[in-house]
């Protein structure tokens, strides 16, 4: 699966967003961030690929990862919510990857960088 | 002509009668080599009968022996010390054992799997001869000890069981020397053997009974017999003297089980086994019966007149026998005349007696039965239980079937420590079970859902359900907690890593300093209050009482809580309102009372959206004042206004989660004004807005003695 559009990052916290933004487009990668589902949702047909949060205001993470599926966009989950049913469950709903925050940048790099082989 | 009006005068009758018989001896002699025949045939059918049932009890006593050896090898392997090991053991204990021991060989218990009683690792004794509960233990333990075989021990009433039940014991050696190490002694309920062959399908006329060496009942189709009754004439075939002291043609086998003789007999009454034989007899009596023309027909009168209520009576008790013991409330049995006269209308009436005892005692028995069947299923189910699920289903379905309403009894040893002690309850039988470890919560709310929906009363209900509440709370505070702290760990890890490769410039690097910092201080504001009420509830926060100015610091705390990001960004108006009959100087902690205004007021930001929030101070008397927080906020439902102070609860309407925070800042700001001497209290409407209230006195020190002073008035 080869997706070239930009990475869209959908995160309610602006501090995370900002470190995940430096973070990968320090790597080279073209991204967005959006604060809320609602805000992203029109740029999803475009996307490379998403860096989800799932506590958002308004619709959640696990709806965008529904019209994620629906466009063919892989998404990559990025949730304080420490539990591994989370993880199973991302799975399931067809995520990418899935990772509880305090997030590893690196390893968010290296699961983005899968994706694009 | 004589009057025959008693039994006695009419048997003489009979007698005389069959006296004549043997004038057509011929003829009877034909009848006698049938007779033969027909005795030979029935000792044969029942030899057959007493081998095939002694076939199938053998089978079950060796499995006995083999359900007990796998029980040996999985408990022998048990790490003792560990109880968590004792409940792995758990499945490999049948069902059929009331109770194992494993003992060593000072006689000290080392496990004991009970179904009887409660038995916690604290409990185990050394077994003892001069202990009446260990009368079936300590005999066993001590052949064992002697002779180092497996020991079997004769069928004995267990008076704590009430049931028929059979000791076995095997020698476990240590498996390096090979030399003894420890003993397992079993109770083995017979009573399965007892409703097998209870259950045996048999001709008319015909039993099948089990006694041991010593003719001794232990199986029977009636089990008040059980125990109690013994077979007297120890002829192995024949013709012999029955169970119940009447005739019968009998076989038996015997079956070997250990140190152990069982005796497998069946029987058949002689007047059905050779009713066809003595018709021959009869026909050959016909001739003779012919020669005596008077004598026969006064025969026929008096057998007539003797006969009918006797056949009745006893096609009566036939039709009691069918039963088999199965009799419900409402069954009756019609039964000759009651007013007939003499012996026979007396045994009548004794009949008609003793069927109503026999039905009372067999619908006693039944409901005994079913309740203690559906105990025994409750404790295997819950016993060998495994996970949460396993309790549940169980728990459900034992419940469903049973008769009688149980009383779950979850016994607690400290406040949330409930053990499934679940003891259920009916009548007058009482059943413990203990898993040996304290209930999970989970599992405690299992039980506690399942019982009430299954008609169940839960004792301690009440103290059930504050635990549940008290864990869900912490379980969902910990979750909030835990989602609030990653999210400022998320960003000061990553801009600290980002940082670190020194890719970025100058100015970037001291942008993502400063966020460091403020997620910092986020992390600290999370982690305050969860240590002040650490404190709070240790006992070691302690006040700083000095006299400061009132108003000053009320300014100070309204000033710094202005720039509130709430407030700013919402753009809602903060108002202050400080009444000028205010105290001047009071003696309270300064820096409590700023924390509980801050606690009030971040609230107050939090839950407004727009409108404006005022705080209002006045004098309530010379010795008490008054602070208020007046918010236009979304409100608190009535149901929430006295939990709003609880720990860990926050008021989540799709909204109260999105504004994160510990949910301790009420919780906190209570505490602390109750330290103070004063109380705080809530007046909300939904939509319109909410009041905290702060009531304080002036002098705390003053207000505690003038406590104590109303106190030392009133005795």
């Amino acid at each position: 699966m080869i997706n070239t559009g930009p990475i869209l990052i959908i995160e309610d916290d602006p501090d995370s967003a900002e470190a995940f933004r430096l973070g990968l487009e320090g790597a080279g990668y073209v991204c967005e961030v959006f604060g809320s589902a609602e805000e992203a949702l029109p740029h999803l047909s475009t996307a490379g690929a998403l860096v989800l949060d799932l506590a958002l205001p308004g619709m959640d993470g696990w709806g965008v990862l529904k019209e994620a599926a629906a466009h063919n966009v892989p998404a990559v989950i990025v949730s304080a919510f420490h539990d591994p049913d989370v993880a199973d469950q991302a799975e399931r709903k067809g995520a990418a990857g899935s990772f509880p925050k305090p997030v590893n940048l690196e390893e968010l790099l290296a699961c983005l960088s899968g994706l694009k082989t | 002509m004589i009057r025959f009006s008693t039994l006695r005068s009419r048997l003489t009758l009979a007698f005389m009668l069959v006296s004549l018989a043997p004038l057509a001896g011929a003829s009877i002699a034909q009848g006698v080599a049938s007779f033969q025949t027909q005795l030979a045939e029935t000792i044969s059918i029942e030899r057959a009968q007493a081998t095939r049932l002694s076939a199938d009890v053998s089978a079950y006593l060796t499995g006995f022996e083999a359900q007990l050896a796998t029980a040996a090898k999985t408990i022998s392997a048990l790490d003792i010390a560990s109880s968590q090991s004792l409940l792995a053991a758990l499945p490999a204990y049948p069902d059929s054992f009331q109770e194992i021991s494993l003992l060593n060989k000072t006689g000290q218990e080392l496990v004991v799997l009970s179904r009887l009683r409660i038995v916690r690792p604290a409990d185990y004794k050394v077994v003892s001869a001069d202990s009446p509960e260990y009368q079936a233990v300590y005999p066993a333990f001590q052949a064992v000890l002697e002779q180092n075989k497996p020991y079997y021990s004769p069928v004995f009433f267990d008076a704590a069981t009430q049931e028929p039940t059979l000791t076995l014991a095997l020698p476990i050696d240590d498996p390096l020397t090979g030399n003894l190490q420890n003993i397992l002694v079993a109770q083995a309920r017979f009573q399965p053997v007892w409703t097998f062959v209870a259950s045996l399908a048999v001709a008319e006329g015909e039993r099948v009974y089990i006694t041991d060496q010593t003719g001794r009942l232990v199986a029977d189709v009636n089990p008040s017999l059980v125990l109690a009754g013994t077979r007297r004439d120890l002829q192995k075939e024949g013709l012999s003297e029955g169970l119940t002291g009447s005739q019968v043609i009998l076989a038996e086998q015997e079956i070997l089980f250990g140190d152990q003789v069982f005796v497998v007999v069946a029987e058949r009454a002689t007047s059905t086994a050779l009713s066809s034989a003595y018709n021959s007899v009869l026909i050959a009596a016909g001739a003779a019966l012919l020669a005596a023309l008077v004598s026969t027909f006064m025969g026929i009168l008096a057998a007539r007149s003797l006969a009918s209520p006797i056949l009745a009576l006893s096609q009566a008790v036939g039709r009691v026998a069918e039963k088999r013991g199965q009799f419900t409330a409402d069954d009756t049995i019609a039964l000759p005349s009651l007013q007939a006269r003499g012996e026979i209308g007396s045994l009548t009436r004794d009949f008609a007696q003793m069927f109503d005892q026999l039905r009372l005692a067999a619908i006693d028995r039944t409901q005994d039965l079913a309740r203690r069947e559906t105990l025994a299923k409750l404790s295997t189910s819950l016993i060998t239980a495994r996970n949460r699920e396993e309790i549940t289903t169980g728990f459900c379905l034992v419940l469903k079937e049973s008769l009688g309403a149980y009383s779950v009894v979850l016994s607690n040893h400290a406040p949330d420590d409930f053990h499934l002690a679940v003891a259920a309850r009916s009548g007058t039988y009482s059943l413990a079970i203990d898993r040996g470890q304290p209930l999970t919560v989970e599992e405690l709310g299992m039980i506690s859902t399942a019982a009430p929906l299954l008609g169940t009363r839960l004792d301690n209900l009440a103290l059930v359900e504050e635990v549940l509440r008290a864990d869900r709370m912490k379980t969902e505070f910990l979750a909030t907690m835990s989602h609030e702290l990653r999210t400022p760990l998320n960003a000061i890890i990553n801009f600290a890593l980002l940082i670190q490769k020194g890719s970025l410039p100058a100015e970037k690097v001291s942008e993502l300093i400063d966020r460091i910092r403020a997620n910092g201080l986020t992390l600290l504001n999370l982690v305050n209050p969860v240590l002040d009420l650490a404190k709070i509830d240790s006992g070691t926060y302690k006040l700083v009482i000095k006299p400061f100015l009132l108003r000053e610091i009320l300014e100070d705390t309204i000033k710094n809580n202005a720039s509130l990001e709430g407030f700013l960004k919402k753009k809602i108006e903060l108002i202050q309102e400080l009444s000028p009959d205010l105290p001047h100087m009071v003696n309270l902690d300064k820096e409590r009372l700023s924390q509980v205004l801050t606690n009030l007021l971040s609230n107050a930001s939090k839950f407004t959206k727009q409108g404006q929030v005022t705080i209002r101070a006045f004098a309530l008397s010379s010795a008490y004042f008054c602070v208020e927080v007046e918010d236009t906020g979304i409100g608190i439902p009535p149901n929430m206004m006295n939990r709003v102070f609880e720990r860990f609860t926050q008021v989540d309407q799709g909204f109260g989660r999105a504004q994160g925070g510990t949910g301790l800042g009420l919780t906190i700001a209570k505490q602390l004004v109750e330290r103070m001497g004063g109380t705080i209290t809530l007046k909300s409407t939904v939509g319109v807005g909410s009041t905290f209230s702060i009531k304080l006195p002036v002098d705390v020190e003053q207000a505690a003695s003038a406590t104590v002073f109303e106190k030392v008035e009133l005795r």
